[in-house]
């Protein structure tokens, strides 16, 4: 689905990612570990286009840098850490303007979506607030099936606990493990290292910009091979 | 003292009913209320257009010529006074056209006020957050349309206040254009202090009239952005 090659990216002098390869396929959830400025949220924002870079990234076999990829670019969800809901619209207007804008069905099917991600998320009866009247929790549950709304191909996720109040990030961890159940291919960057476990298909650890290791969650957390890995792994444990 | 005020009176009625000087007034407050009024929309609309070009251009690259005559625009507005502006249209544009001095009036507060009215645009769309436009790229809107739901919206309701300031500037730069002839609120007083050779209250009246209007305009200004800023 996804094929990266040679990415790099640097702001200036200071170099992000070095050249990164790899590949997503359909199905897999790929779950980004590593410490704090090690290039995984760029490396994310680079796989929709959110970033410029140096490299190739494909999606579908479409250059993400041309065209061909903005008219597809709805098949590529995002979530992001700080959310992002529209804030001068309500909870219905975030979920259905895209669709609705996009046309990708009918108004009909659009709003029996609406409705039923709704209430999978247990918000039916928020539909006409603004965001700002939200929890953090709430917030990014609706950013999800905002993304869920245009049937995406795969779901980019940000950090997407990362700006929560510890008693909200389970709320927002099970819809992503619904969604999971689902069979959404999912890339993950986060800090929940036991959501991780349970998650993910494949684990990448990243570090000063580039993929020290990846592997099943078990080889990953059982059985590091790298020194920083294992480093990292202890200094989150304890 | 005694017989200053005791003249008041007098004064008063020559300035204001004495030949239906009063009209000169209702003449002023009309022209400048146009004035002020189609000045306003044609500076948004113009600033609109200008800020959407220069943004579009920061986005895409696109539109280089278009994003320098823009620019161009708000360099040259900014950088000369108002009052040259209008005898730039009125003497030299205008020179051989017929058209209203009103018009012209319109038409150079509109230019004029635009060119701020731009600014303030930009300002609004640097505090929408980086994160509004994402989250709509990613969702694969356009960029029309996320400028128009998303961020124009939000703009909008961050500098309503800078925007209202804007209008209460410009109803009282309209006075400008007594230099040109136009019977707006400052003429009129002249006009009638010309009669009267008594400058008291055709100046106390219309400092009083601009002061009633800035007071409505202001009320209007925080309603607006109440209502404008209700999701927050």
């Amino acid at each position: 689905m996804y094929k990266i090659e040679k990415l790099s990216k640097s702001f200036g002098k200071n170099k992000i990612l070095k050249n990164i390869s790899l590949e997503i396929s359909k199905g897999e959830r790929v779950v980004i570990i590593g410490p704090s400025g090690s290039g995984k949220s760029t490396f994310l924002r680079c796989l929709n286009g959110l970033e410029s870079f140096q490299g190739k990234i494909f999606f579908e076999d479409k250059d993400i840098t041309k065209n061909e990829f903005k008219r597809m670019r709805h098949k590529v969800g995002m979530v992001f850490q700080s959310f992002n809901l529209f804030e001068n619209l309500t909870v219905w207007e975030n979920i259905t303007i895209a669709p609705l804008s996009r046309k990708i069905e009918d108004e009909k099917t659009i709003n029996e979506n609406a409705k039923k991600y709704l209430s999978q998320i247990h918000l039916e009866d928020k539909s006409e607030v603004y965001p700002s009247s939200l929890s953090g929790g709430q917030r990014q549950r609706v950013a999800i099936i905002r993304t869920l709304m245009m049937h995406p191909d795969i779901i980019l996720f940000d950090e997407p606990t990362s700006a929560l109040d510890a008693e909200m990030i389970d709320e927002v961890l099970n819809l992503m493990m619904d969604v999971a159940r689902e069979g959404m291919t999912m890339v993950v960057v986060t800090h929940e290292l036991n959501f991780a476990k349970e998650f993910a298909t494949r684990v990448i650890f990243m570090d000063e910009g580039k993929i020290l290791e990846e592997g099943t969650p078990l080889e990953i957390f059982n059985h590091p091979k790298s020194e920083r890995l294992k480093v990292f792994l202890g200094k989150i444990k304890h | 003292m005694i017989e200053w005020f005791s003249e008041l009176g007098d004064r008063f009625y020559q300035s204001v009913i004495y030949d239906e000087r009063y009209l000169y007034f209702l003449e002023g407050l009309k022209n400048t209320l146009l004035m002020a009024f189609f000045a306003a929309i044609l500076g948004f609309v113009i600033a609109t257009v200008v800020s959407i070009i220069r943004d579009y251009h920061k986005e895409t690259g696109k539109l280089k010529i278009l994003n320098a005559i823009s620019n161009i625009y708000v360099y040259i507005i900014r950088g000369t006074p108002t009052l040259l502006q209008l005898m730039i249209l009125y003497y030299v544009v205008f020179r051989s056209v017929d058209i209203s001095i009103i018009t012209v009036g319109v038409l150079t507060f509109g230019i004029n006020s635009g060119a701020y009215v731009a600014e303030i645009i930009r300002a609004g769309f640097d505090g929408v957050s980086r994160g509004q436009k994402e989250a709509a790229k990613t969702l694969g809107l356009s960029y029309f349309k996320t400028m128009k739901s998303i961020v124009f919206p939000q703009a909008i309701g961050k500098i309503f206040p800078a925007l209202g300031n804007e209008v209460i500037t410009l109803l009282k730069e309209t006075s400008v254009a007594s230099y040109i002839g136009i019977v707006e609120l400052i003429k009129a007083s002249d006009i009638i202090s010309s009669r009267t050779y008594d400058y008291f209250f055709p100046l106390i009246i219309t400092a009083i009239i601009y002061l009633f209007c800035t007071f409505i305009l202001t009320k209007l200004i925080s309603f607006g952005e109440r209502r404008l800023n209700r999701y927050v």
